[in-house]
């Protein structure tokens, strides 16, 4: 064995001393009791965080699925026909966008409150952001990348859909128009037409 | 510390670093005029986005990096008690970094670098903008050496003993700055350096956020930790008092820079690029990270309640009224820390996972930072300045209470800037917009907002120019001072320091740990962008 | 060495002041946390 001590061994030395490290230090007792109030106050946000995640499915957006936004319109989820707003069979509605200089394409959609709406959004460009203000719908469109974000709009009323990350010199134009209408308007619109709004 | 020399490069930074803020903060009040749409001639976006990205380049990494660098420098020769190591390097670093910002100045005040201060691609600028800023960073790595050598050098020289605490948490900065620019670094060298020259025609868009990512948290710890520093070490003498609780104060820099690393992506909750599950974690870290904060407010704080009660006030808080408004150094500590409370809170709110889908991306996030980072961080810049104005320039602040003057108004130019910022994004205004033209009723209610951020930039451009105002005229026409009373002085430990463990005197085993944890939470989200087939992105103009 | 030591640091003087305010804040950060996230977040609809 050198005299010099092995890497492994000085780690495990000063995890040792990591251990003993609360004795040996001058800490206040009022300090200490802060210590463990702003270790409380952390606790109160992780937990409620966790809470939502796990209970209620609270989660922002994102798992990774690639495309190639460069060939979008050739055929595929964002062909220029596929876009729009569709009921599924089961009632559910899932809205398909493409994101591209300086507009949210379809420019005009209409969805229904109080229930769960997924989007499926796609860059035919460069970086964008899109959010609905007053409501959690917001993801960000990246180039290369599918974007998925569910969400649901308490309150009909018409909505612009902004986008919020610069994309170019057009970036204060780029923005669609969303109308959420109440169930009861999106179900008698549901029977009058066989499909929906695009 | 009489070496001449030395003060001229310290001298060197601190202008560069100041006229570069003086600069920005001409184009800031520019932005915030044009945006309100109160004066037709002067909107346009194509100035608007060119004054916007030069505004952002200027104060988040010329001001910011020059300004770390040469206070950084001349903290290490005076608590080390030390002569600066290697001054042909110094100055070599500087020139690197002083030849990239003219470099990436150029194409950004030319209108050909239009790409913001987070330079997310595919939007392209100039390929002399991306070399400018690598140049830049590269020579503050010159600075990071020295720093790291003179720590080590005087360990050596003084086996056993306690680093002094303005040093261990500089050089703290120094090693948090080369792990914290490894990520950009990674994404300029190999991403867009490549791609604006044309050797490569795509780049993976995810790959480059993800990577900025790792630098855009960690790099406002290099930011603050300079200004905690001055809190810490500067601050309680000024104030009359002492360091109250030397042993949390180390632990807290070491919290900082362990855990301001490996926690980037809550910059990408809203990316569909990386996972729920990492974000999680990234989350969770991010959390951990307001301890140290937590911890500096009450040492802190404490430290300033003991100089007060010993200056004779009474009761709960008669201190606070007690302690010496009307230095400038202990004034702005005070308003930093009213500051840093708002600001904090905001920081807190980014971080919360799915509640970021509230704020991210609107006018919530500027009005964030620039509180944060204008506000706590730059006033405390300020202060570091007055305080070793006259050991650079023997001249004493020629101005009396103009400088008081000029903390007040910063303080309240950003407090009058920033809470309608702050609402603007609550109301879903987006960032990054440079006027209002959404045909919708709801932006309506913005109006009133952006009329009242008017007021905040227009007062604290005044501020900006009188703090310029005062350091020049102090080195030009301020009263000569003896350099025995310009020495800087560092504020004493009560109780006296004593040994600390070694754990708390260097940074081997933290440096592991740092690799472990980034390893973590970075290793597999970057390495999964080479395990897929990912389609890249040409360069766009804009 | 001093986890049994109950005596205030620095001869005799407590932080008080400063506990009290910092309390404060603390729950105001919590109160103002609590309010954005249940009270403005959620209610805006669910997201995932």
């Amino acid at each position: 064995m050198s005299n010099d001590p092995s890497l492994k061994d000085k780690l495990a030395e000063d995890a040792r001393e990591l251990m003993a490290l609360p004795g040996e230090l001058h800490i206040d007792p009022l300090e200490r009791k802060w210590i463990f109030v702003a270790l409380g106050l952390i606790g109160v946000f992780v937990l409620a965080i966790l809470y939502t995640a796990f209970a209620k499915h609270v989660h922002p957006p994102g798992e990774m699925e690639t495309l190639d936004s460069a060939r979008l319109h050739l055929g595929g989820e964002f062909a220029e026909d596929k876009l729009g707003v569709v009921t599924q069979p089961d009632g559910s509605v899932k809205v398909t966008l493409v994101a591209a200089r300086y507009g949210f394409y379809p420019r005009e959609i209409k969805i229904p409150a109080g229930q769960s709406i997924t989007f499926r959004i796609a860059s035919a460009d460069v970086l964008h952001g899109i959010h609905v203000p007053m409501t959690n719908m917001s993801t960000m469109v990246v180039p290369g990348y599918a974007s998925t974000v569910t969400t649901t709009f308490p309150k009909p009323g018409e909505y612009p859909m902004l986008c919020n990350e610069y994309c170019g010199m057009g970036h204060d134009h780029m923005w669609s128009k969303l109308t959420v209408v109440s169930q009861e308007n999106w179900r008698s619109g549901l029977t009058n037409t066989q499909s929906t709004g695009r | 510390m009489a070496d001449k020399s030395f003060k001229t490069l310290i001298l060197a930074h601190l202008w560069v670093a100041f006229g570069a803020f003086g600069l920005a903060c001409v184009l800031g009040f520019y932005q915030v005029l044009e945006r309100s749409g109160l004066i037709d001639f002067i909107e346009s976006p194509g100035v608007y986005f060119a004054s916007v990205s030069t505004h952002g380049v200027l104060m988040g990494f010329v001001l910011t990096t020059f300004f770390i660098m040469g206070f950084g420098y001349l903290v290490a020769a005076t608590s080390l008690k030390t002569p600066l190591w290697n001054p042909k390097l110094a100055w070599t670093g500087f020139g690197v970094s002083a030849f990239g910002t003219v470099m990436a100045a150029i194409p950004l005040l030319l209108g050909k670098a239009s790409v913001l201060y987070t330079f997310y691609p595919p939007v392209q600028a100039s390929v002399f903008f991306y070399l400018g800023a690598t140049l830049l960073v590269v020579g503050s790595w010159f600075w990071a050496a020295i720093m790291v050598v003179m720590f080590n050098q005087w360990k050596k020289a003084h086996p056993g003993e306690t680093v002094p605490l303005p040093m261990f948490a500089y050089t703290a900065n120094a090693v948090l700055w080369l792990w914290t620019s490894a990520g950009v670094a990674l994404e300029v060298v190999f991403q867009l350096i490549p791609w604006a020259l044309g050797w490569i025609d795509t780049v993976d868009v995810g790959l480059a956020r993800t990577l900025f990512s790792w630098t855009l948290h960690p790099i406002v710890y290099f930011w603050l930790i300079p200004a905690y520093i001055v809190l810490y070490c500067l601050v309680p003498r000024e104030a009359g008092g002492k360091l109250f609780s030397h042993d949390l104060a180390r632990i807290a820099f070491i919290l900082l820079l362990v855990f301001g690393l490996p926690i980037g992506f809550h910059h990408l909750y809203m990316d569909p690029e990386q996972g729920k599950g990492f974000k999680m974690i990234h989350g969770i870290g991010t959390f951990l990270v307001a301890l140290p904060t937590l911890m500096t407010g009450f040492t802190v704080i404490a430290s300033l309640e003991k100089a007060g009660r010993d200056a004779g006030g009474k009761g709960l808080f008669g201190w606070v009224g007690a302690l010496r408004w009307r230095n400038p150094v202990v004034l702005a500590a005070i308003l930093a820390f009213l500051m840093l409370i708002a600001g904090g809170f905001g920081g807190i709110v980014n971080a919360s996972y799915a509640m970021n889908a509230m704020v991210h991306n609107t006018a919530w996030v500027p009005g964030h930072f620039h509180l944060i980072f204008g506000g706590t961080t730059v006033i405390l810049y300020f202060a570091a300045a007055y305080a070793v104005w006259p050991k650079l320039t023997g001249k004493s602040l020629a101005t009396g209470s103009l400088a008081l003057v000029q903390l007040w108004t910063w303080f309240i130019g950003m407090i009058i800037l920033s809470t309608p910022w702050h609402i603007l994004g609550l109301l879903g205004q987006p960032r990054r917009i440079s006027s209002v033209v959404y045909n919708s009723l709801l932006t309506l209610a913005w109006d009133p907002y952006e009329l009242a951020m008017i007021v905040g930039g227009a007062v604290l451009l005044g501020s900006a120019l009188l703090f310029l105002h005062i350091l020049a005229k102090s080195q030009k026409r301020g009263e000569p001072v003896e350099e025995a009373s310009a020495e800087i002085r560092y504020a004493e430990s009560e109780p006296p320091v004593t040994r600390v463990p070694a754990l708390l005197n260097g940074f081997g085993f933290w440096n592991v740990v740092i690799l472990a944890l980034m390893l973590a939470n970075f290793g597999y989200p970057i390495a999964q962008f080479f395990l897929t087939k990912t389609f890249g992105s040409i360069g766009w103009g804009y | 060495m001093n986890q049994q030591d109950k005596q205030p640091e620095s001869g005799g003087f407590a932080p008080v002041g400063t506990w009290v305010l910092l309390c404060v804040v603390a729950l105001a950060l919590a109160a103002g946390w609590l309010f954005l996230y249940f009270g403005v977040f959620l209610p805006r609809g669910t997201i995932q």
